[in-house]
């Protein structure tokens, strides 16, 4: 005979405490009991923060932050988005991270049931094409980081102010659309702070300008552009009639920027501007490669970049 | 240590410490009596602050009538307080707020929960009376650790939960007990729809 414990004859805090101590499995299981089940999950602090979910060939993996509790849930239909809905009505979190493999996404759009995200990622091998690229820059609101690494016809045009996240990463070649005409939108853009385009249509002398508009106080919350351009970068290419460029100098900054990883970028060979309010940025280049970075206080001191 | 070897006590079995360390006397609800050293009372948030207030000197606990617990039995309160003076000058555990809480059970308590589950329930409800955080959380640890490789059908008999049918006709029973006339109306509200009414007025 199996032993038996009446749990909800248990104080509250005590249910509560046996709750928060059961494994994110036990707890889905505990709430597929009944209603009753189901509401006492949703009283107590959820385990869950928030819901990264991947679309690849085996569908749509669905990852429970942050203990990292993998779900496959396929074939992908309307059910899927209704476990999502479930999960995160359950956990009382939204889906924040969506990374989707685009060789795979299926020919109607898909309804995703959710349209803010915190980080978009799509990716691929295939080009992607214009209507379903679209639908999908027009379908999520994207707040912090926008990653594109699928190929995308040069063909392709949408909205730039579709784009609100903090940072704009075009990888591969899926950045041959833009333009300077859209790189001097998005510069104006109030969130923005950092872009990276690989081989864009622009070159290096609409870059230039974007950095004349932050040195002149137009563009303030910029802090880095990173550009690899498809002829090489010359010196006489940074000329502006503002900027006076500097060499580097120990005083000012360290000859090194590290990343998030860890990973040092060499600026030693950078030259420096400082804008009239002191902001010290340091504008970069090697061979096609253009880097242009205002830094915090924080990395002045040697601090990983943020 | 053991469990067996715990020092806690009935006063009926052993002689009273000769250390110079206070020890208070405590009662059960089915008169059992137990001595239990100043630093063990410490766990407990309810009792520390009872003694606190009481402010009993060695004399005052010798010759006063032991502190009546009212709501724990004997059979309890023995687990409470050998639990109490094994993991007696331990820091109390502040909550974190990590969830699934980070909580390991200790061979001693381990040993010391070995028991069976009408008894656990009396140990989880005393540690919540008494508030004893760690011996609440050890024991709900117990208790949820039952969940593990469940699937629901077997969860709901192992925790009695209710299915959805028997709450409603739990709730629907509550409401009848506070209100005899609502049967009568429910009864002659289908006993008109069987007649084919339509209206109830």
């Amino acid at each position: 005979m199996v032993p038996v414990f009446p749990l909800l004859r248990l104080p509250y805090l005590c249910i509560e405490t046996v709750i928060l101590n059961l494994e994110c499995l036990e707890i889905l299981t505990f709430s597929y009991i009944s209603k009753r089940s189901h509401r006492l999950v949703k009283l107590f602090k959820s385990p869950v923060t928030s819901i990264r979910l991947y679309l690849d060939e085996e569908g749509i993996c669905l990852s429970l932050e942050p203990m990292e509790e993998h779900w496959n849930l396929r074939p992908l239909n309307e059910k899927v988005f209704e476990y999502i809905n479930f999960y995160t009505s359950l956990f009382r979190c939204s889906v924040d991270c969506l990374e989707i493999n685009g060789d795979y996404l299926p020919e109607d759009n898909i309804d995703f049931g959710f349209n803010k995200l915190q980080t978009l990622l799509i990716y691929g091998k295939k080009e992607i094409t214009n209507d379903k690229l679209r639908y999908l820059i027009e379908h999520f609101e994207v707040t912090d980081t926008f990653i594109i690494d699928i190929p995308i016809s040069n063909t392709f045009y949408c909205d730039p102010e579709l784009f609100q996240a903090k940072e704009i990463w075009f990888h591969g070649t899926s950045a041959g659309w833009i333009t300077g005409g859209i790189l001097s939108f998005l510069s104006q853009l109030e969130n923005i702070q950092r872009i990276m385009f690989h081989l864009p249509q622009f070159n290096i002398k609409d870059v230039i300008s974007v950095i004349a508009d932050w040195f002149l106080g137009r563009k303030l919350s910029f802090k880095s552009i990173i550009i690899v351009f498809k002829i090489p970068v010359h010196p006489e290419d940074l000329e502006n009639e503002y900027l006076k460029p500097m060499p580097f100098e120990p005083e000012r900054r360290p000859a090194g920027l590290v990343t998030m990883t860890g990973d040092e970028i060499d600026l030693s060979d950078g030259l420096d501007i400082v804008r009239g309010d002191g902001e010290l940025a340091t504008i970069d280049t090697d061979g096609q490669k253009f880097l242009f970075h205002v830094w915090s206080e924080d990395e002045r001191r040697g601090l990983p970049w943020r | 240590m053991s469990v067996e070897n715990a020092p806690v006590v009935d006063v009926d079995e052993a002689a009273i410490p000769v250390e110079k360390k206070m020890y208070y006397r405590f009662e059960s609800n089915d008169k059992k009596e137990f001595r239990v050293s100043e630093l063990a009372i410490q766990q407990s948030e309810t009792l520390n602050r009872l003694v606190e207030a009481m402010g009993y000197t060695s004399e005052d606990v010798e010759n006063k009538p032991a502190i009546a617990i009212e709501n724990i039995d004997g059979k309890t309160l023995k687990l409470v307080f050998q639990w109490c003076e094994h993991h007696k000058g331990e820091a109390i555990p502040v909550d974190d707020g990590s969830v699934p809480k980070i909580v390991e059970i200790p061979e001693f308590d381990a040993k010391l929960m070995d028991i069976d589950n009408g008894l656990l329930f009396k140990l989880i409800w005393a540690a919540d009376y008494l508030n004893i955080v760690q011996l609440l959380n050890v024991s709900c640890k117990k208790v949820a650790n039952m969940a593990q490789g469940k699937t629901p059908a077997q969860l709901r008999r192992v925790y009695l939960l209710p299915s959805d049918e028997e709450d409603e006709a739990a709730k629907r029973a509550a409401q009848e007990a506070q209100d005899p006339r609502a049967r009568e109306v429910e009864e002659e509200f289908e006993e008109r729809k069987r007649q084919g009414g339509n209206s109830f007025f």
